[in-house]
């Protein structure tokens, strides 16, 4: 039999939510009315089709102190507790009676451990007692987690009362765990018994080899979003439209559309699928902005003058490449005029805006793009790697708003040397050359700056 | 695409041509799918993966698809590309037969010129071999052909076509899109496997072409008694040509003296069409000796028409061998179905969710609290407002006359307690002070459920109530939604939450 764990506690205490943040499950209910949950529901982690353990979802407590009483109606020696819980469970369990509390205590009576989940922003009243009790009447060995709904802060207290009653008190906020406080909670079970410590050590590696495919995976998507957006040519049929400025539009709507598009790949991920991509309220300014806005162009990507700096350095290592090809007979010109050539054309179109001019591809057929603003790249990499840091962020209890806390730009503040060499990249699938060896690096470059990024949010 | 290469069979772990096509033809239709269907789907392909081996399990993965689908993009391909290599076959054949027909008309008068056989049976194939071979070293050597401008010119353009023609093949179909996607992917990432496939259907051509011809003239030089002699405009010396025949022969020439013609026989054979005769008169060598040319033709068709294509053609096979097998598969969409393939499966897994409720629609009781009004208060589960506080404040604020108050923490007692004080004020209404948390449950339901046993129309408001300064005042940050929605599932029009009085 495998490991499990129900996860119990008073109505409306947030159960689901942890239940939702544990199992990675967007689509538990999760209300903030009591009774959401009516019966017990269990979620088993497979690695490679093995079940693991098991998390039971469970009806809150609503009648504890009535239980307590029907349970101490007939006096019992600790011995048989757990047969008295047994038989309040075989009494009423069908009977419409009790109901919340037969369905949680059904879990508990098959062998699961007990996670008690209490709301530590609200305060500890001693009314809760009587459920701690009943859960120590079935002898399971059990944990206490402290989850933090509202503003409130009584954690002393509530600690106090719960060590008296449970073997380990945690606090784990369902609203703010991140993947790796979900391994540790994992990794923190396995002190409920020596026979879940094998299984549940396996369950935290797996999670965390999940957690780095996903990024590498996050990487793929988007080294595909920057190689399409770089390359993407719009063929417009003249005879649609005469004005030159639905043309653009139409454009930079694909372009739109190609982000959204990768958004939503990117999410299902990190098992998100009801995610509101377009509730997405993002502290960075720039993020929740629309790609081709103004106020995004301003904040996110690089500056001018690294624009230019990245320009000459690309030119220069694409000419010194050519130096090193002729064995060096050209004296660096190859070098110098790259320089020159790069940082004078990234220094015009830093500057200016450049046109989504095209060429005809017959009389009434026109190709627009692709688009050449040297920024480009690095705002659709600001804007993906916020939106990845936002869902490493988010935990799948959350409903509604898609909040992010990011304060700087992702590529202003990678160092000078990164930013060449993406630079350069960038460059390259700009002019198509070698395309397949500059995709295969890009991937190669996101995917050690996405796996970085987990480490800087743990700090 | 040839016969013993598709020919392999279903269990075969190599990826065959129309492997690749069916492959990368699903590898398209994916891209317009939604990423979280498409990992659910490949996840549950585990049976299909090849620990580490990337071809094969890609190659598993795509014989999965192609059993569901007997009319892949690679069967149909398959039987084209047949169809087209047929007909190459037998247009060469008949250009080949009708070719040397053609060169070696002879109606008696005059002899079979020589020189247009060894322009374009030696001379020709030559100048086709070596531009193959330049280019295929300087493509080694630069990984593009110099010059490029024009060749990518050409090779976009030609891209561009094929997708083009790709989309108006299904103008009005949704599967426009797809057909441009595949066609896009072929066209860069299988290049030059599609080149050298185009490459030996030339070939296939070739040989054609050559082996009816080598036929063609062996049985014409059975069956018909042929003269050769050769006659140019150019003022070519018979050594000249001699020199130029003994170069072709190089290769031949260990077969012994006939392969090659000799200096006499060059001499001897030169035609002087002014004349009608042979330069240098001896008409028994013209008569007889002439035909000596034709172990030297044969030789040339075999050598330089026939067997470089042969050699090109199995060259050209074995790259495409060589391709297949050493496809890389390392484009963004390969790689994404091949972590999705390949990465370890771990899952959550469930029954099936339980959905969460709608709220009622029930609408609430609205009273109105403006004439003083008795009341039974119940502080429920050890509310730490005293009961000073809690008299005045709903005095004060809500014009109530507290005549009672019970404390009830959800025991099987509460009730009882309760409503033998309601039975003595019937009119009195109740409020059950609590947390502003504590939304109402199972417990408070039981005693709703008494209450309504006695009166059916007592009004129970609830009362979250705080301490602020030392006053009762009702919860500053209450959660009027969750409130409401708990008690509209009560399904109880006298039931109400008292907020500054208001009722819901």
């Amino acid at each position: 039999m495998i490991p499990s764990f129900a996860v119990v506690g008073r109505s409306n205490k947030g159960k689901s939510s942890i239940v939702a943040t544990l199992t990675e499950n967007d689509r538990i209910a999760v209300a903030a009315t009591p009774r959401t949950t009516t019966y017990s529901q269990g979620f088993t982690f497979h690695v490679e089709e093995k079940p693991l353990f098991t998390v039971f979802d469970t009806p809150g407590f609503e009648e504890a102190p009535a239980i307590l009483e029907w349970l101490k109606a007939t006096p019992v020696t600790a011995n048989e507790r757990r047969g008295r819980v047994s038989e309040f469970y075989n009494t009423f369990q069908g009977s419409g009676q009790f109901r919340y509390e037969c369905e949680l205590l059904k879990p508990i009576l098959d062998g699961a451990s007990i996670l008690y989940v209490a709301d530590a922003s609200h305060p500890y009243r001693a009314n809760f007692e009587s459920e701690f009790e009943i859960l120590q009447w079935t002898g399971q060995p059990s944990l206490a987690l402290l989850n933090q709904i509202g503003e409130g802060h009584y954690e002393a207290d509530w600690k106090r009362a719960l060590e008296q009653y449970f073997r380990k008190v945690l606090t784990f906020n369902a609203h703010t765990a991140w993947a790796q406080d979900r391994i540790q909670l994992i990794q923190e079970l396995t002190f409920l018994g020596d026979d879940t410590r094998e299984p549940l050590k396996a369950a935290a590696r797996a999670m965390k080899r999940q957690l780095d495919n996903r990024l590498r995976d996050s990487a793929l998507v988007l080294s595909k979003l920057i190689v399409e957006s770089l390359r993407f040519e719009l063929k417009v049929d003249e005879r649609e439209s005469t004005r030159e400025a639905d043309h653009s539009q139409a454009f930079l709507n694909a372009l739109r559309e190609h982000e959204t598009k990768a958004q939503k790949e990117i999410a299902a991920l990190f098992g998100f699928h009801d995610l509101n991509l377009h509730a997405v309220d993002f502290d960075l300014p720039g993020v929740d902005q629309d790609l081709f806005s103004k106020e995004t162009w301003e904040i996110l990507g690089l500056s001018r003058k690294e624009l230019i700096t990245i320009g000459t350095t690309s030119g220069a290592v694409a000419g010194g490449t050519l130096d090193a090809m002729v064995g060096g007979a050209s004296f660096m010109v190859g070098t110098g005029i790259g320089g020159i050539v790069g940082g004078l054309g990234s220094a015009y179109l830093a500057f200016s805006e450049p046109a989504l001019g095209g060429f005809k591809l017959g009389r009434k057929k026109r190709t627009i793009g692709p688009y050449k603003n040297p920024n480009f790249p690095w705002v659709l990499l600001d804007r993906e790697v916020a939106f990845i840091r936002a869902l490493l962020r988010r935990t799948h209890a959350q409903r509604g708003e898609f909040v992010s806390e990011d304060r700087q730009g992702f590529a202003s503040s990678m160092g000078s040397k990164y930013k060449t060499r993406l630079g350069f990249i960038f460059q390259g699938i700009r002019w198509n050359v070698k395309l397949r060896s500059f995709e295969e690096n890009l991937q190669s470059e996101l995917t050690h700056h996405l796996l970085e990024l987990v480490d800087k949010i743990d700090a | 695409m040839r016969k013993d290469e598709d020919k392999q069979p279903m269990g075969s772990d190599r990826f065959t041509m129309p492997d690749l096509l069916d492959y990368e033809a699903q590898v398209a239709r994916d891209s317009f799918a939604e990423p979280g269907v498409l990992i659910a789907r490949d996840r549950s392909l585990k049976n299909i993966l090849v620990p580490g081996n990337k071809t094969k399990t890609l190659l598993a993965w795509t014989r999965h698809f192609q059993v569901t689908d007997s009319n892949s993009a690679g069967a149909t391909a398959k039987r084209s590309y047949d169809l087209v290599v047929f007909a190459a076959i037998v247009l060469g054949i008949i250009s080949g037969s009708g070719l040397i027909q053609a060169m070696l008309h002879y109606d008696g008068t005059q002899p079979v010129n020589v020189i247009p056989l060894i322009a374009i049976y030696a001379v020709l194939q030559i100048v086709l071999l070596l531009n193959y071979i330049f280019k295929a070293f300087v493509y080694r050597l630069f990984k593009r052909i110099p010059g490029g401008a024009l060749v990518y010119l050409l090779r976009e353009a030609g891209s561009r076509w094929m997708q083009r023609r790709g989309a108006s093949l299904a103008p009005n179909l949704p599967q426009k899109e797809l057909i441009k996607a595949y066609t896009r992917r072929l066209s860069q990432l299988h290049r030059p496997l599609l080149q050298n496939h185009a490459w030996k259907i030339i070939q296939d051509f070739g040989i054609a072409c050559h082996a009816a011809s080598l036929l063609t003239l062996i049985a014409l030089l059975f069956f018909n008694d042929y003269t050769f002699g050769w006659r140019t405009t150019l003022q070519l010396e018979p050594e000249w040509l001699h020199q130029i025949t003994k170069t072709l022969a190089l290769p031949f020439a260990w077969l012994g003296d006939f392969a090659s013609p000799s200096l006499e026989l060059i001499q001897r054979s030169q035609f002087s069409r002014f004349q009608k005769s042979f330069v240098e008169e001896g008409l028994d060598f013209g008569a007889r000796g002439t035909a000596a040319w034709w172990p030297f033709l044969a030789l040339i068709v075999a050598v330089y028409g026939l067997l470089p294509r042969l050699v090109l053609w199995f060259i050209l096979q074995l790259s495409i061998q060589k391709a297949l097998k050493n496809l890389s598969f390392h484009d963004f969409q390969s790689a994404a179905l091949w972590s999705r393939l390949s990465e370890e499966k771990a899952i959550w897994t469930n029954d099936g969710l339980e959905q969460a409720r709608p709220p009622s629609d029930q609408q609430l009781y609205k009273h109105s609290l403006s004439e003083t009004r008795n009341c039974i208060v119940l502080r429920w589960r050890d509310l730490p407002i005293s009961e000073t506080l809690l008299n005045e404040s709903l005095k004060l604020r809500f014009g109530l006359n507290p005549l009672h108050f019970v404390n009830a923490r959800g025991q099987a007692t509460d009730a009882d307690a309760l409503i033998r004080i309601l039975d003595k004020y019937p009119e009195a209404l109740l409020v059950v002070a609590c947390d502003p948390w504590e939304l109402p449950g199972e417990a408070l339901d039981k005693i709703r459920l008494a209450l309504r046993s006695r009166n059916k129309t007592q009004l129970m408001l609830f009362a979250p109530f705080e301490e602020h300064e030392g006053q009762a005042l009702p919860a500053k940050a209450l959660n009027k939604t969750a409130w409401q929605h708990a008690i509209q599932a009560f399904r109880d029009p006298y039931l109400g939450l008292l907020d500054a009085g208001e009722s819901l």
